[in-house]
């Protein structure tokens, strides 16, 4: 019983002073704690491809895509991962690219080894991860 | 009293317990969490057509048109490769997250000769917003009338 007596009030200074610490946390704007205090919004982002073009290596019917540009905006600005892919039915290319993104366009010029240009014809996709 | 004390120490210890997490725990301000990707990838698919003698034409390039969100036109530049005058449809279709078709658009005009040619497309038809699209589809199509 004498042990108890001792030790209390230790325990109650450190109840008092971890709360008061814990509550602090708490009350810290646009954090989480593992108590689940704080708030703040986690951002989503769209992105916007606005334009795709390819550049072929000529005019003849069994051209090749050598490259393109894409124009690209996110509605969360930041720096990006983009990937752009280029796929026919001779097969797949890809490129990738560190860039700042925002909600203005960008235009993002790429070039890949020659791909043909086969019908019936050729997709690319750009793709924008967070860096 | 004694077990009043009992039961106050047990309680003081767990309080303390789950103080002590709370206040030694990493906690994550919320800047450093990555946007949350709700649409982080479109495609555009660019047609090529292969009639020979007839309609060997291809897109190079297109380019939509936005009023605030909305999608309102589109730009289209094909290589017109079979010669003589003709009619060509050209078909922007826009596609959602399931590939469901969810807006259209369509220019019709003559063309003579071969070389980069320009199709304008003035509306789409419902009006939508560029966040809602996910696939742009570019077709061109040698008809005989528009």
């Amino acid at each position: 019983m004498l042990r108890v007596r001792q030790f209390l009030p230790l325990f109650l200074v450190l109840l008092v002073s971890s709360a008061a610490y814990a509550a602090a946390l708490t009350l810290t704007s646009s954090s989480v704690d593992q108590l689940g205090g704080g708030q703040g919004n986690v951002n989503k982002y769209y992105v916007r491809v606005l334009s795709a073009s390819i550049t072929v290596d000529s005019n003849d019917f069994n051209n090749q895509i050598t490259g393109g540009s894409v124009t690209v905006a996110s509605t969360v600005p930041g720096t990006y991962v983009v990937t752009i892919t280029v796929t026919t039915s001779a097969g797949t290319r890809t490129f990738t690219t560190t860039t700042t993104l925002s909600t203005t366009p960008a235009t993002i010029t790429f070039t890949i080894s020659p791909l043909s240009y086969t019908d019936p014809g050729v997709t690319i996709s750009v793709r924008a991860d967070p860096a | 009293m004694r077990r009043l004390a009992a039961l106050l120490l047990i309680f003081s210890i767990s309080v303390t317990f789950i103080s002590l997490i709370a206040a030694y725990s990493v906690y994550m301000p919320v800047a450093a969490v990555d946007p949350l990707a709700v649409k982080p990838e479109m495609s555009y698919s660019l047609g090529k057509n292969n009639v020979p003698l007839y309609d060997q034409n291809e897109v190079r390039s297109v380019a939509l048109s936005v009023s605030g969100t909305t999608v309102t036109g589109a730009t289209v530049e094909f290589y017109k490769r079979t010669g003589g005058a003709y009619r060509v449809r050209t078909t922007v279709t826009l596609l959602d997250g399931n590939g469901n078709t969810i807006s259209t658009g369509t220019a019709c005009s003559n063309y003579g000769g071969t070389g980069t040619r320009t199709a304008t497309i003035t509306s789409f038809t419902p009006p939508v917003s560029i966040d809602s699209v996910y696939r742009v589809n570019v077709v061109i199509q040698r008809v005989n009338a528009c």
